[in-house]
């Protein structure tokens, strides 16, 4: 039987746990807590959730509040119908641009201020599911061809990334671009910029 | 002093036992000779040679794309990546285990090359699964790497760039239509070649001056094209409107395997009159020096104080097995010859020499450490006690032979234009005594005007 009490004594003690920490090894035991999906967390300092909804957030916020939109009702007195279409990832990490795009229609339904249209691969998919409609379904609830909205603008852009590096340092700066512009005239109506900047410490040393 | 003598029971436990880690890994490359992925990947997945963190992790990666599963392999070099990212953080702890034993108790975080290296299989992966932002990514990743490698100190002397690596993001950047990016690509590539020539005796391939001259006259460059016209006279290129017009077909062919290293045991003689353990640096040092450089001196038995046994990391000569192969690849009418564009057995064996001062250095002074420690308990406890310490002390004297062993030896390219359609392209592959060792074909390759397909072969 390995009795430890006994052997702890002397100064060879610390180099005895040296050896005895590489055979047992240090894996921490797992542990899974629920956290609210608002809260922010940081762990490897790359894009993450939050990064992602505060961008969306705040750039529609800004967008909602621009002359275009209070033009755009003068002049039609009707909400504008949007596409949010393609945002180039053009960063050094694979930032999940689809959940960005999700974050965005949110923003911009939730506001109520704007109309959301599908965009093309959605589109795709409810012209099939219409097509699969005919001859199948109560005349009642069948839906018609050839009465989609068409979007007034088109919101596009792309998120860019700088590191800057040195050592365990790291600084890493994201400037995500996006601009509405107008379909019919390809007028660009806003353009917005939002940026984010972390710090990423590293040690050079732990225990 | 029961309790040292345990210590060094444990130590040895630790590590005794276990072979060197080229020995297990070796093995991989049976069952990938015969082309039996599913059998690497088995045996990987339940030896983990080296144990579940790198370079375990860049072998499965590699093989998993070899097997074609793009999505499980970038995965996995994606955990790669973040193991390395905290193994940049040491534990002082396995540091000082590492003193005390060898240096296969630190984590193994790879050499500067493989980190690189890791980037171009997930670049080509992306581009197999079709998502060439992703592929894009993995070369902005490339670019700051090489830019962190160029600042800083952290990258051996000898591998400070990758001019393969360079070339292989202005490839991609240029097939997406990211003209601005390629050209600033393009340009550290040529001097990167520039330095591989001098380091590693590889020459940029041909098609590097062709896609300098060309994107030259796109960026409106006229000096810069002048400049290369110079330099290049005999090189004929096509015009970016003629490339409008036609496909292109871009093979990487990776032939052959990377040396593996193995332990080289060396006994350095320590004369009485040299040893002084107060100053135990200084004759680690000097003890480095002669087994790297110098003939041992001659010496009378009873002049010698101990010979002291190391096991370093080391290759085995080159053999001509290592010599490279070549490709030809054949689109549509045309055909080209493979050009060699990466040697990493070069850059590995010249990485290794990089290091051997202070991999010398290191595990000399571990020796003599250890030494000191038997002669303490030899003179306490006697005789048959210091042979007990003695063998434990050799036993856990191992050598890091850890690296990532499925690489090839070396990566080459080959371009050819093709017109726009679907063609079969076939690659015969051959040994470097002109013995033809495989030939395939990838059938129904469709390349639209304008457009860059980009195709990979291994053979081993």
């Amino acid at each position: 039987m390995f009795r430890p009490a006994r052997l702890f004594h002397g100064g060879s003690a610390a180099a005895l746990s040296l050896a005895l920490a590489a055979l047992v090894g240090c894996g921490p035991s797992k542990t899974v807590s629920r956290i609210n999906p608002d809260d922010t967390v940081d762990l490897s300092g790359t894009w993450n959730d939050t990064d992602s909804r505060l961008v969306s957030e705040e750039m529609i916020q800004d967008c909602l509040n621009q002359a275009w939109l209070r033009t755009h009702m003068t002049e039609r007195s009707k909400k504008p119908a949007v596409i949010v279409g393609a945002i180039r990832n053009q960063s050094m990490e694979h930032i999940p641009t689809d959940t960005f795009i999700n974050d965005i229609e949110r923003s911009f339904i939730n506001s109520g201020q704007v109309t959301v249209v599908a965009d093309s691969g959605e589109r795709e998919d409810l012209r099939a599911e219409r097509e699969a409609m005919q001859g199948n379904v109560t005349p009642e609830t069948l839906k018609r061809f050839g009465h989609e909205m068409g979007a007034d603008y088109v919101l596009m852009g792309d998120i860019n990334q700088i590191i800057d590096e040195e050592g365990g340092e790291k600084v890493s700066f994201y400037q995500t671009d996006l601009q509405l512009i107008d379909v019919e005239s390809n007028v660009k109506v806003w353009i917005g910029q939002k940026k984010i900047k972390k710090y990423i410490g590293r040690a050079k040393y732990s225990g | 002093m029961a309790i040292a003598r345990l210590m060094l029971l444990l130590g040895a436990l630790a590590t005794a036992g276990c072979a060197s880690y080229t020995d297990t890994a070796l093995q991989l490359r049976e069952p990938l000779l015969q082309g039996d992925l599913e059998k690497a990947r088995a045996y990987l997945e339940e030896v983990k040679p080296g144990g579940p963190g790198l370079p375990y992790l860049m072998e499965l990666g590699l093989v998993l794309r070899l097997q074609e599963d793009y999505a499980a392999s970038n995965h996995t070099f994606d955990a790669a990546e973040i193991l390395i990212d905290e193994l940049y953080t040491k534990s002082v702890s396995k540091e000082v285990l590492a003193l005390a034993t060898n240096d296969e108790v630190i984590p193994y975080d790879g050499e500067a090359w493989e980190r690189v290296l890791i980037n171009y299989y997930r670049a080509m992966n992306y581009a197999d699964l079709g998502d060439f932002e992703g592929a894009l990514v993995e070369c902005r990743k490339i670019n700051h790497k090489l830019k962190v490698y160029a600042d800083g100190d952290a990258s051996p002397p000898t591998y400070q760039t990758d001019a393969f690596a360079e070339y292989l993001t202005a490839m991609l950047y240029d097939a997406s239509g990211q003209t601005n990016d390629a050209w600033v690509a393009l340009r550290a590539a040529d001097d990167a070649y520039v330095h591989y020539e001098n380091a590693y005796g590889v020459k940029p391939p041909p098609f590097l001056a062709q896609d300098l001259l060309r994107t030259a006259e796109m960026m409106g460059d006229a000096d810069g094209l002048n400049r290369y016209r110079e330099r290049f006279q005999a090189a004929s290129w096509a015009a970016n409107s003629e490339l409008l017009e036609r496909g292109e077909i871009i093979v990487f062919y990776e032939e052959g395997y990377i040396p593996a290293k193995v332990q080289q045991t060396i006994m350095i003689p320590i004369l009485r009159t040299e040893y002084d353990d107060d100053h135990r640096t200084d004759l680690a040092w000097t003890l480095s020096q002669r087994a790297r450089y110098v003939e041992p001196p001659h010496y009378a038995k009873t002049e010698l104080e101990y010979l002291l046994r190391i096991a370093v990391p080391s290759y085995p000569p080159p053999t001509t097995d290592e010599l490279p192969g070549h490709a030809i690849v054949f689109a549509g009418s045309d055909s080209c010859r493979s050009e060699i564009a990466e040697d990493l057995g070069a850059i590995a064996r010249q990485g290794l020499q990089d290091e051997s001062a202070q991999i010398y250095f290191k595990t000399i002074l571990r020796a003599l450490g250890k030494y000191a420690l038997t002669k303490g308990i030899e003179d306490k406890q006697g005789e048959v006690a210091g042979v007990v310490a003695n063998i434990f002390t050799a036993a856990t004297e191992k050598a890091d032979t850890r690296s990532w062993i499925t690489l090839p030896n070396t990566i080459q390219v080959a371009r050819v234009l093709v017109e726009p359609g679907t063609h079969d392209i076939e690659i015969q592959c051959y040994g470097p005594g002109g013995d033809e060792l495989d030939t395939v074909t990838f059938e129904d390759v469709e390349v639209g005007p304008g457009q860059v397909r980009f195709l990979s072969h291994r053979t081993f």
